[in-house]
């Protein structure tokens, strides 16, 4: 059977599209989900954010941080064309506690454990990839920089010689830094978060690793010893287990930079969450939108990301939805074949309309044609192809991803209809 | 009181600096930003010998083509050979005998430019069938007569201006990056004698004393001029450049704008350039930017010749002013590309000299005729010049092998292979760097093969005053991943070294940002949009910067 014939279909299998195919098949339905290639759900740093804290991330005083929901009306306030303030219920604490729950578990049960979240608390503390500290709604639980006293912690922070980009950051966290060369002959090559996790997902490899950190944080006091976030793939608990026992101290990894590999342990624990709740997947396949629209008469749920994802281009100068050729909005206009110069601003950080660009929809999440009605009753979309916000800017890349792909995956089973 | 204060930093003023310094005056150079960052820097980073003007300006080709050889001895790491296809497009009206005869005269116009290619040690043209364009070149269009081989040059013209600052510092030359000239100070006679200039990192106002002023501000010297009451003649140029992702050919191919115009891709590092417009400009050089409709022209040209061109990943643009030689009622690209020195004695500012016009190729003997006027001011006579035989720092042969350099430090050998092309005789006292710091042997950037030693010799000794600085010594920032995975490590490094604070850091890292994203905005498109998008989840995810992360004591 195609896949175009499934109850429910998914386009996209980044964080929001397998929220949409989990929360529907939690539904009773039978869900397919056809995937081209990871995008930028691979490329996570570990941590989910809700909000950005309204004052930014780096937290002078960390015991009077603003809470994550609180943190999420700030950026409603600032942005009335967000996602989350067309969704009313992404507003209460109840629905977000719901969604990110279902989505927390499910990940949990596909190998990947996540801190808890909770709205109406700051969320936990993590390091950063630069070495700074900062709050996360969740992340993978070994980023959680677990009793965290900013008055109190000592901490070391391990810069591995061989990683590339590991931790850059200024002398991270007061200056306590520990070079560990591993591994350790001269002309190593120098390797990339992920050669370095497969390595470490060897046992013989990962017991020399954890002797040589041991040794080099031996005697100097730490409370706290954050490492490069390149602990294996699959056996990073078990590491960190062996160096809080040998070391006394809580033991973390930072948040992934580029080449990240938290975004791959993440890729695959959605991967195996899918498998896992019975959804046919299909990777590597682009669909077709016309065809799409004339094979199927049930629900669709497009998550198919933005730039990075591929849901969204811009080429030779004309913007589009890359699938069904959809008008391209930022929230306030319509984007067709502006030149770049007039989508963006001088100044680096923007507003950029051109980074705010994707699908227009209604508070049921169904694209809006140019006349304001939805296209299709059970056409909707979830994650970053829809527009109107910068998740790189907003930080809330995954948290939008999260709310949106568990309504539209519940919506498309018939439930939460208004 | 020195002998000669020399305004602008591109490659007249670095030259001239040298030049004036190895003869033994004294010199302080002004830059308002930083070596290279106008005309010098922003160029074809050719020393080509100037084909182009065989026919109306033999004297340019072969002043250019001298100097081009001159410069291969004095900085034979900086510079790559770039062999050029000059292909022979069918559809000249009258047919195919039409064609080939144009093919014939090509390769006879060429055969005398062959002439001028042992001065710079270039090879013979050579006619080449389409099957065998074909197989050096697969990318050019099917339907082509043929083409003619000609041989140029390219050389890292950031850096050229850069090795020649440090070589007149060597000489005693003092050197002000990041700062302006306020005023130009006159004694009771009018003539001039010095400056009161302001650093612009510190804010400390210098008063300068000199026995002259010379005036090489390339774009900026007719507004320098007006302000002393004098008058520069220029007609400045626009010039845009797009930059691909990859080298896609080891060739340079000139091809044809819509207008006729001659357009070139070359491959140039690590990259393939297109090049390049020449529009009258008539804004503020300061605040230059490419457009979308200048890369759309660019483009296009590149694919009359590369189909495929249209496919390609544009990963940034950039563009200058060429400080050309004014003449009214002809188009830009008949403007002769000849140079000029003008003595403002004659009206109203003696003691202060300009210098408009020229090509990067030529820079050390317009240098070279500069100093000769400045002495001549100065009430002398010309002393001989010696820059065509003195290496540059760095360019002092034999260069060191890369790769054994590499076995000896355990660096990797690409990145190695890239210190010593930017480093030439020096790459091994950067590497010695790393026997203190074995972190130091971690290549930074990936996309351009910068070691953590080479930032760090950049940062120590080339006289770096801005982290922006980097991205003229070592090419930081400018490969396809945009600083996405440079900027930080490089913003550290630079922190460290200059014992910097948090906030300063970051400071420093957003005008690093800024000065890229100028680069890559007006080229939006495509595949370089999803890196874009990547490149800010990383730099701008964080909230806005200059809030302070530390966690307090403990620590």
């Amino acid at each position: 059977m195609s896949v175009l014939d499934a109850e429910i279909l998914v386009i996209g299998g980044g964080m929001a599209g397998v929220a949409a195919a989990l929360s529907a098949v939690e539904a009773g339905r039978r869900v397919a989900l056809v995937k081209r290639a990871p995008g930028a759900t691979s490329m996570s740093t570990g941590a989910f954010d809700l909000a950005p804290h309204p004052r930014g991330w780096h937290l002078a005083k960390p015991d009077r941080d603003p809470t994550q929901l609180e943190c999420l009306e700030a950026l409603v306030r600032a942005s009335p064309g967000h996602p989350y303030a067309l969704i009313g219920r992404a507003n209460e604490a109840e629905y977000l506690q719901e969604a990110f729950s279902f989505v927390l578990e499910k990940l949990e049960a596909g190998g990947l454990p996540h801190a808890n979240f909770d709205p109406r608390d700051p969320g936990h503390h993590a390091v950063t990839s630069t070495g700074r500290l900062r709050r996360a709604a969740s992340s993978q639980a070994s980023h959680v920089l677990r009793d965290f006293n900013p008055d109190r912690a000592r901490i070391g922070v391990v810069r591995l010689a061989r990683c590339l980009g590991g931790l850059t950051g200024p002398p991270p966290m007061g200056g306590n830094v520990i070079e560990v060369d591993w591994p350790s002959s001269k002309n190593a090559p120098f390797l990339l978060p992920a050669d370095i996790g497969k390595l470490l997902d060897e046992e013989g490899e990962s017991r020399r690793f954890v002797e040589i950190v041991v040794a080099a944080c031996k005697g100097r006091g730490f409370s706290h010893i954050v490492l490069p976030p390149v602990l294996g793939v699959f056996r990073t608990r078990e590491i960190l287990n062996e160096l809080e026992e040998a070391t006394r101290a809580v033991c973390c990894e930072a948040l992934g930079g580029e080449a990240s590999l938290p975004g791959i342990r993440l890729e695959n624990a959605l991967r195996r969450s899918l498998e896992r709740a019975g959804v046919t997947v299909e990777t590597g396949r682009t669909l077709d939108g016309a065809e799409v629209l004339e094979r199927r008469g049930g629900p669709v749920v497009l998550a198919s990301g933005r730039f990075i994802g591929g849901g969204v281009a811009r080429r030779q100068g004309s913007m589009t939805e890359t699938v069904f050729g959809l008008p391209i909005h930022d929230g306030e206009s319509y984007l067709d074949d502006q030149p770049a110069e007039m989508l963006s601003c001088r100044s680096y950080r923007g507003p950029h309309s051109l980074f705010r660009a994707g699908l227009r929809v209604d508070d049921l999440l169904r694209p809006l044609d140019m006349g304001n009605r939805p296209l299709h009753e059970t056409f909707f979309a979830a994650g970053s192809v829809i527009g109107g916000y910068d998740p790189h800017v907003d930080g809330c890349g995954l948290g939008v991803a999260v709310v949106t792909g568990y309504r539209a995956g519940r919506l498309a089973a018939g439930l939460e209809a208004s | 009181m020195v002998d000669l204060i020399i305004v602008g930093g591109g490659v007249n003023g670095t030259g001239i600096a040298r030049d004036a310094a190895m003869r033994g005056l004294s010199v302080v150079l002004i830059e308002r930003e930083d070596f290279g960052v106008g005309a010098s820097g922003n160029s074809s980073w050719m020393v080509h010998g100037g084909v182009r003007y065989l026919l109306t300006d033999p004297k340019v080709t072969r002043v250019s083509c001298r100097d081009s050889g001159y410069i291969q001895k004095i900085a034979p790491h900086l510079i790559f050979r770039i062999p050029f296809l000059m292909p022979i497009l069918p559809g000249m009206p009258g047919g195919r005998l039409v064609d080939l005869a144009y093919a014939y005269g090509t390769e006879c116009f060429l055969g005398v430019y062959d002439r001028y290619q042992p001065l710079k040690n270039g090879k013979q043209s050579t006619r080449l069938s389409p099957e065998e364009v074909h197989r050096l070149y697969p990318a050019v269009r099917p339907d082509i007569v043929g083409a003619v081989t000609l041989d140029e040059y390219g050389i890292d013209a950031y850096r050229l201006c850069v090795i020649n600052a440090l070589s007149a510092a060597e000489h005693g030359a003092k050197l002000h990056t990041w700062t302006v000239v306020e005023k130009v100070l006159r004694d009771e006679a009018g003539h001039v004698r010095g400056v009161i200039a302001r650093d612009r990192l510190t804010g400390d106002v210098l008063e300068l004393k000199g026995r002259a002023v010379f005036n090489a501000t390339g774009a900026w010297s007719p507004r320098f001029a007006r302000r002393q009451g004098a008058r520069v003649e220029m007609r400045p140029g626009k010039g845009v450049h797009v930059v691909l992702d990859r080298k896609i050919s080891n060739y340079g191919v000139i091809t044809k704008a819509v207008d006729g115009r001659d357009m070139f891709v070359i491959p140039l590092e690590t990259s393939s350039v297109i090049g390049t417009t020449d529009d009258d400009f008539y804004g503020d050089p300061g605040a230059l930017e490419a457009t979308h409709d200048e890369v759309a022209y660019l483009i296009q040209a590149a694919s009359h010749v590369l189909p495929s061109i249209e496919r390609a990943r544009v990963i940034r643009t950039y563009a200058g002013v060429r400080p050309t030689l004014h003449t009214y009622g002809i188009d830009e690209s008949s403007l002769s590309r000849d140079h000029r020195i003008v003595d403002h004695a004659s009206d109203g500012a003696p003691g202060m000299l300009s210098m408009v016009g020229g090509k990067l190729a030529a820079y050390r003997m317009m240098s070279e005729e500069a100093v000769d006027a400045v002495e001549t001011v100065m009430g002398g006579s010309p002393t001989s010049c010696r820059t065509h035989v003195q290496p540059l720092p760095g360019g002092t042969t034999p260069l060191p092998n890369p790769i054994a350099l590499a076995e000896e430090y355990g660096t990797p050998p690409w990145e190695t292979s890239r210190l010593v092309h930017r480093q030439g005789a020096n790459a091994r006292d950067a590497l010695e760097l790393t026997r203190d710091e074995p972190a130091l042997r971690a290549p930074i950037c990936r996309c351009e093969g910068v070691l953590g030693a080479e930032l760090v010799w950049c940062i120590r000794f080339e006289h770096v005053r801005r982290l922006v600085d980097l991205v003229r010594r070592c090419r930081l920032g400018h490969g396809p991943c945009g600083g996405a995975r440079c900027v930080r490590v490089a913003g550290s490094l630079f922190a460290r070294e200059r014992g910097l604070e948090q906030k300063k850091a970051e400071r420093e890292i957003d005008v690093l940002l800024q000065e890229l994203w100028k680069w890559r905005r007006p080229a939006l498109d495509g595949a370089q949009l999803a890196q874009e998008e990547l490149t800010r989840g990383l730099f701008c995810s964080a909230g806005p910067t200059g809030s302070d992360g530390q966690p307090g004591s403990g620590a």
